[in-house]
């Protein structure tokens, strides 16, 4: 202990400095005129002149004491700088003699950071990273508004007009993306490819690492076919730069690769081939086909650009003629950042995670006060000999507070390491419910703010423990030799171990609830049969299939010879998948009466399509041979369409237009297709919607929906998927070697469509489990030392006649009191918090009674259980030995 | 004396105080008075320009200070030579004899022509 070594002598002196520099001199001034006097001169004259010869006194004492003073202050910081070296070589010193103690602080503070960091990697990657593109501030996406206030995508004669007259934007581009089969390498690629309109590429300005970019000239009507290439796509599929000049048969052309865009640019998600849009366009204002992005000028808001377009879009919709009633005529239009746009739905899930994580945190640092609290009493003894040697309260404190410090950086080097692994589960557990996930990384943002988080933890576990337990009179701690003043800390504990089952019950809560909803939506009944189905999409080239005819006849062969295949109990196509996304949507006409109108989700399909899906026939017929190309129009619909539209009426025969979604939309009359079946209702958007209302055509009649694609599913006559996927893959490369086969199980497309909801029980579940490990190991900790602080009263007990019981239900009792009221509190917290949550749950009410009763219980037979161990240890001992103790 | 006094050249009033507490600990007017007999008062140096040279000496560790009693019973504050100082002194004396040296060279070469 140096605190008090003696100061260096003239640096700190006797007196102040002032003074110090005042009698040196006057000393001097003394001396000069005692020899000037020997040597002679009168005494006035003597002092006269031995100031005259020292020269400005006042000048040279205030600079005396400017250098003495700046002398001290460099001192006085190299002495803090030495104590708080001194204090960490201690506090490091102290860990170490306690290497159990220090290894769960260690973790449990790892737990608690590295949650923190791994959720913030991810918040900061995904929500906060700017967009790797040129000024990504500029970027907006930009979409029509319907009249209930959803996004749609837009029209093009919209996109049009907004390009021509608004001013905010310097460029603005329409695109469409989707996967496709791509023949021209040296294996038919299944591939993201976008169509883009012109603007594109001043949109996103890229520079080509070979050949150019699209230009005017390509977007032009009747211009040769022409598309740009990612850069991993011209190596790994076009083998290299050379690809320029490649001939690629995509978006039904054959099309020359004019150029290569750099590695890192792929927008739309992912795309890899860029086509121009095919031109004229039309002019309908409700056919909704475009996303829509815009880099504003430069001195332009968000704000600004958004109310321009919106009020465009709401003075081009009230001059619209012919298509003002229908329900697609937007209302206005909606322009945001187009990060936003492309972090999407995922914005709410993760900052509700990184809450969930601070709580993970306070978890962890309650604990650890509580334990540090513990071992702060334990050495007692030790502060009482310091302190009587001197140091004071506030060196104690921060000897103390030094002490936290060094563990939450211990810790958080624990959490880093950690995290990274995290990281790693997180990425491939949220792929395919995160965007922007890949490349998420602990980068210098995250490192920093893990930094901060370690402080504020080692502040918040170590502030309470270190002040508790300097108070109280340390001499009296000295001399009675008793454990310091662990008599003051019941209390103090009481309200850590509260705090502690408060905030694990609440954690613990919110996983419950996530899990009963994903138990709900995994046994919602889609409407279909996942188990023995797979499917791939099949994709044309549309250069050898050039007729939507051509397609029809494509399945025509394919789907007999797929049916007779061995191991296959049923096989159709289908236009849309189920529980993905939905399919397209529109308005259409009813019972040949051009005012009746309705809407419904446009989906083509094959006889056997129902019976693969194990879609009910629940009235009427299914497709069959005779409703080919040339026969009647007919459909079939869902279950939801029938009733919402012929409530207690015979759906049978009635009729059905397909509305703008086919190659018969102007014809006039509208070609009607009569209603023939009814069949189950089947959720295409995800497996929450249900009551969809669905009309399915058949393919032989309206194949045009097909022509870019459509899925093959085929039932397994054994029950297994997998069985059937060979004879799909050599089927199908017999029916046509140019397409690129990718076979998923279905209920793989069913586990993507949760896919969000898993990341999110899987994350809020891990910190749950955490959160309730830590809460157990908190309460083992305090009951162990209070058990080990009452040995001595409980052998009185016991040798007094206590039965073993009955002591431990004393001990039992007393732990359990914080316990309960922590449970209390949490179900309060909980109450109030899960009302955020409402939105992440599906058919379980946020104050879910089976959730609010099992968790709390579940809490409080671990709370039993983890004070039950050191209590029995208690009353194992001899009452003799107990009574020896201390 | 005569002469005129002789200005101190920058830096080198460290070195003569140096040099005057290598002979032992010395109170501030104690170094005064013998750099002016040593010197025979060559120097034009106002006697209390000495202190806050000390003092820096004193920050830079070159030198310690203490009160202490003169011989004649006067409290004064005493200052010593550090080991730091020491070696200081030592360096300084190495480049000033260079220094006079290369001086002496030059201004004893024989006039040209």
């Amino acid at each position: 202990m140096k605190d008090r070594r003696p100061r260096a002598p003239g640096v700190f002196p006797r007196f102040s400095t002032d003074d110090d520099v005042d009698r040196e001199i006057r000393a001097h001034l003394e001396m000069r005129a005692e020899e000037l006097i020997a040597e002679g001169w009168e005494p006035a004259e003597a002092e006269a002149e031995a100031r005259r010869r020292f020269g400005d006194r006042a000048a040279i004492a205030d600079e005396c004491v400017r250098v003495t003073r700046s002398h001290q202050r460099a001192v006085r910081r190299g002495r803090e700088m030495g104590d708080i070296v001194q204090d960490i070589r201690y506090a490091v010193r102290s860990l170490a003699k306690a290497p159990a103690f220090t290894l769960v602080a260690l973790v449990t503070l790892g737990l608690g950071i590295g949650a923190n960091t791994a959720i913030f990697s991810v918040v900061d990657g995904v929500l906060l990273r700017p967009l790797p593109y040129e000024r990504p501030d500029e970027l907006v996406a930009i979409s029509e508004v319907s009249r209930s206030g959803g996004n749609m995508t837009a029209a093009w004669a919209n996109f049009r007009d907004w390009r021509e007259s608004a001013r905010s934007f310097q460029a603005m581009a329409a695109y469409s993306a989707g996967t496709t089969t791509v023949v021209g390498g040296a294996e038919p690629a299944w591939a993201t490819v976008a169509r883009v309109s012109e603007d594109f590429f001043q949109v996103f300005p890229v520079v080509p690492v070979a050949g150019r970019l699209l230009q005017t000239g390509d977007h032009q009507e009747g211009a040769a076919a022409t598309v740009v290439v990612s850069e991993s796509f011209a190596r790994e599929v076009l083998g290299g730069t050379e690809a320029v000049g490649t001939m690629l048969d995509v978006f039904g052309a054959r099309a020359e690769v004019v150029g290569i865009v750099p590695r890192g640019f792929d927008f739309p998600a992912g795309t890899q081939v860029w086509g121009a849009i095919p031109q004229p366009q039309g002019n309908s204002r409700t056919a909704h086909n475009w996303r829509v992005v815009g880099r504003m000028r430069g001195d332009v808001t968000t704000e600004a650009a958004a109310q321009e377009v919106d009020v465009l879009m709401k003075r081009i919709a009230a001059g619209v003629v012919g298509e003002e009633d229908s329900d697609y005529l937007a209302a206005g239009a909606r322009t945001i950042p187009l990060r936003e746009r492309m972090v999407g739905d995922a914005r709410r899930p993760l900052y509700f995670l990184l809450g969930a994580a601070a709580f993970v945190l306070l978890v962890a640092c309650t604990n650890l006060a509580s334990t540090l609290l513990a071992r702060g009493t334990v050495r007692g003894q030790e502060l009482a000999v310091r302190s009587s040697l001197g140091a004071g309260r506030g060196r104690l404190v921060r000897q103390l507070l030094t002490e936290s410090g060094v563990l939450a950086l211990g810790g958080s080097v624990v959490g880093v390491a950690m995290a990274a692994g995290v990281l790693k589960v997180l990425e491939s557990a949220g792929r395919a419910s995160v965007p922007r996930l890949e490349g998420v990384s602990l980068s210098g943002g995250v490192l920093l703010f893990t930094l901060a988080t370690a402080l504020v933890t080692a502040m918040a576990f170590g502030l309470l423990p270190a002040l508790r337990s300097t108070e109280g009179d340390q001499a009296l701690a000295l001399r009675t030799g008793s454990r310091g003043n662990a008599g003051f800390h019941g209390r103090t504990w009481g309200t850590l171990v509260a705090t502690e089952v408060a905030l694990a019950l609440m954690l613990l809560v919110g996983s419950g609830l996530l899990m009963r909803s994903f138990v709900a939506v995994m046994s919602v009944d889609g409407g279909f049969d996942s188990g023995d189905v797979a499917t791939t999409t099949v994709a044309l080239n549309g250069v050898r299939y050039p007729e939507i005819q051509d397609h029809a006849r494509f399945w025509d062969e394919l789907l007999p010879r797929v049916e007779a295949a061995p191991g296959v109990a049923a096989a159709g196509l289908i236009s849309s998948r189920p529980v993905s996304g939905g399919a397209p949507d529109g308005q259409l006409s009813l019972d040949g009466d051009p005012t009746k109108l309705g809407t419904g989700e446009y989906v083509v399909a094959s006889a056997g399509t129902f019976a693969a899906l194990d879609v009910p026939l629940l009235q009427g017929r299914l497709f069959q041979e005779s409703d080919g190309p040339d026969a009647p129009h007919v459909v079939v619909v869902s279950r939801s369409f029938a009733q919402r539209y012929w409530p207690d009426e015979d759906p049978i025969g009635r009729q059905v237009s397909g509305g703008g979604m086919d190659n018969f939309w102007n014809a006039d009359p509208p070609l009607y297709g009569t209603v023939v079946g009814v069949v189950g209702d089947v959720r295409y958007r995800d497996l929450t919607r249900e009551g969809e209302t669905v009309v399915y055509w058949h393919y032989k009649q309206r194949p045009f929906r097909i022509r870019y694609g459509a899925s093959l599913v085929v039932e397994s006559a054994a029950g297994d998927p997998n069985a059937v996927a060979a004879v799909m893959r050599s089927t199908l490369r017999t029916a046509d070697p140019d397409v690129a086969v990718q076979i998923r199980n279905l209920d793989d497309l069913v586990a993507d469509s949760v896919a969000q909801r898993r990341f999110l029980l899987l994350v809020l579940g891990g910190f749950g489990a955490v959160g309730l490990v830590l809460a157990a190991v908190g309460i083992y900790g305090v009951v162990s030392y209070s058990v080990a602080r009452r040995t001595r009263e409980m052998g009185i007990r016991l040798a007094l006649g206590a039965g073993p019981a009955s002591v431990r239900g004393l001990v039992l009792a007393g732990a359990l009191r914080p316990v309960v009221a922590g449970l209390v509190l949490g179900i309060g917290g909980g109450l109030a918090l899960s009302r955020i949550m409402a939105s992440f749950l599906y058919q379980i009410p946020p104050t879910d009674l089976v959730t609010f009763t099992v968790v709390p219980a579940l809490l409080l037979v671990v709370a039993v259980a983890a004070s039950w161990l050191p209590a029995r240890r208690g009353t194992r001992i001899h009452p003799i030995t107990a009574m020896r103790a201390e | 004396m005569g002469q005129a006094p002789l200005e101190l050249l920058k830096g080198t009033l460290d070195i003569l105080i140096l040099k005057t507490l290598s002979r032992g600990p010395l109170h501030g007017y104690g170094v005064s008075r013998w750099l002016r007999e040593a010197t025979d008062d060559a120097f034009q140096v106002e006697e209390g320009a000495l202190y806050p040279a000390l003092r820096r000496l004193e920050k830079k560790g070159l030198v310690a200070s203490n009160w202490g009693v003169t011989d004649t019973g006067r409290d004064a504050k005493f200052y010593a030579l550090t080991r730091e100082g020491e070696r200081e002194l030592a360096s300084g004396l190495r480049s000033w004899e260079r220094y006079a040296q290369a001086m002496a060279r030059v201004l004893d070469a024989p006039a040209a022509g």
